[in-house]
């Protein structure tokens, strides 16, 4: 009979390998999934998604706005290959870049005072300020970013397209 | 391996097993890796700069739509309209507001009476900055309709009514906008009749103040304006928490 098991690692160490493949599944299907959600939800508002890029006030203005129209694309291609388990270590590191810029956004605009929001509010009989988030925010982008470090590192996973055809 | 004749079936998997051990660690199922690779980064950089092409065209093209004629009273393109004559040394209070914000037409409810008599009184410098960028959000031009409406009626002296009235009738479901019919209504009911109302007709069907509504939106933008509404006293952010109109007279007045 054929075994199986020709290409496992020495035993002791086979569980400990599942057991990291199953946190770089859950990594992937995490920051993609973030990926992907994000760049559809600005993929057809072009306009908001550049004026979103002005708002932290870090690139010049006409920069910010073309870095806001191919946002949400690049945010849906990298999204698309961690789900799908492709090329994950290059998206990986892609995705962590992404991840980073926005904590660095979001840390600029929280030391420089910028109450960013996008869209209008109001509500309950009274006109509330500007309400920033920017702690759970960074917290959340953090977290994300640390998904994607993890699996620049190590990217094997379950369920992936790099395991299937590259044995990954 | 066994030595002696082995079984047919034998013979195929210890072939299999051989296969598998020879293609180890290489690509077993799937396209060369680095073609892969290089035809998805090819294809992204295409398509990513494709799309950043063509949205930069698209803004461009609504950018120029429409005429360029500035409203009777604004200086320069991107400038906010100033309501009222004031007088010197009045304090400067800018309020950026979109016509489909809901907090805006919250904010004119409560306070926009105080504001109006500010401005036709002269003791505030009292400037409006008409934002936009809802349209984006509701995937319409309501916003931009009911402004270039407003500007319109600007050149006959009459923004300040067209405003309040495009205000006090907005819609209650988000996004819902005005008709054509309903602002040419409000122009009516703001003063414009005969003549007046024949060339507001024609300044809004041309969409003659367009490209200045354009300057302005991408003038809040570089303001640091991202919500509204968002009111400024000579310069600062006003928070306008639990403010009624005696309260705000006082941050304002003094």
């Amino acid at each position: 009979m054929v075994d199986d098991d020709v290409r496992s690692a020495p035993t002791g160490s086979a569980g400990r390998e599942r057991a990291l493949d199953w946190a770089g599944t859950l990594a992937r299907l995490i920051l993609g999934g973030v990926l992907l959600i994000a760049g559809l939800l600005k993929v057809g508002h072009p306009g908001q998604s550049a004026r979103a890029v002005q708002a932290y006030q870090l690139l010049p203005f006409d920069v910010a706005r073309l870095v806001g129209y191919g946002l949400p694309l690049v945010e849906i291609i990298v999204g698309s290959l961690l789900i799908l388990g492709l090329l994950t270590r290059g998206a990986a590191v892609l995705g962590t870049m992404l991840m980073l810029a926005f904590v660095i956004g979001i840390s600029s605009a929280w030391a420089r005072g910028l109450a960013i929001d996008c869209g209008c509010f109001g509500g309950g009989g009274q006109i509330e300020p500007a309400k920033t988030a920017y702690p759970l925010e960074l917290a959340r982008d953090s977290l994300f970013a640390l998904c994607g470090a993890y699996l620049s590192w190590r990217p094997r996973s379950f369920f992936s397209l790099d395991r299937r055809w590259y044995g990954n | 391996m066994a030595k002696n004749q082995p079984a047919p079936q034998d013979a195929v998997s210890a072939r299999q097993a051989k296969i598998q051990q020879a293609t180890k660690g290489t690509h077993r199922g799937g396209p060369n890796p680095l073609v892969i690779a290089g035809v998805i980064a090819l294809v992204a950089i295409v398509a990513v700069v494709g799309f950043v092409v063509i949205n930069n065209k698209n803004a461009t093209k609504a950018a120029s739509e429409g005429g360029s004629a500035l409203p009777k009273g604004v200086s320069a393109m991107g400038q906010p309209f100033v309501r009222g004559t004031p007088k010197a040394g009045a304090p400067t209070l800018d309020i950026y507001e979109d016509f489909q914000c809901p907090g805006c037409g919250q904010f004119e409810r409560i306070l926009g009476s105080t504001v109006k008599e500010m401005a036709t009184s002269g003791d505030v410098q009292v400037r409006y900055h008409v934002m936009t960028f809802l349209d984006d959000n509701f995937q319409g031009k309501n916003s931009s309709r009911a402004a270039n409406a407003a500007f319109c009626a600007a050149d006959d002296g009459k923004f300040g009514e067209m405003h309040d009235l495009i205000y006090a009738n907005q819609p209650t479901q988000e996004g819902k906008g005005w008709t054509d019919e309903q602002l040419t209504t409000f122009a009516g009911q703001a003063g414009l009749t005969g003549a007046a109302l024949d060339a507001w007709t024609t300044c809004y069907q041309k969409q003659d103040h367009n490209q200045y509504v354009v300057s302005m939106q991408d003038a809040t933008s570089k303001d640091g304006v991202t919500s509204t509404p968002t009111v400024r006293l000579n310069g600062k952010d006003l928070t306008l928490t639990r403010m009624d109109a005696a309260a705000f007279k006082k941050a304002v007045l003094g």
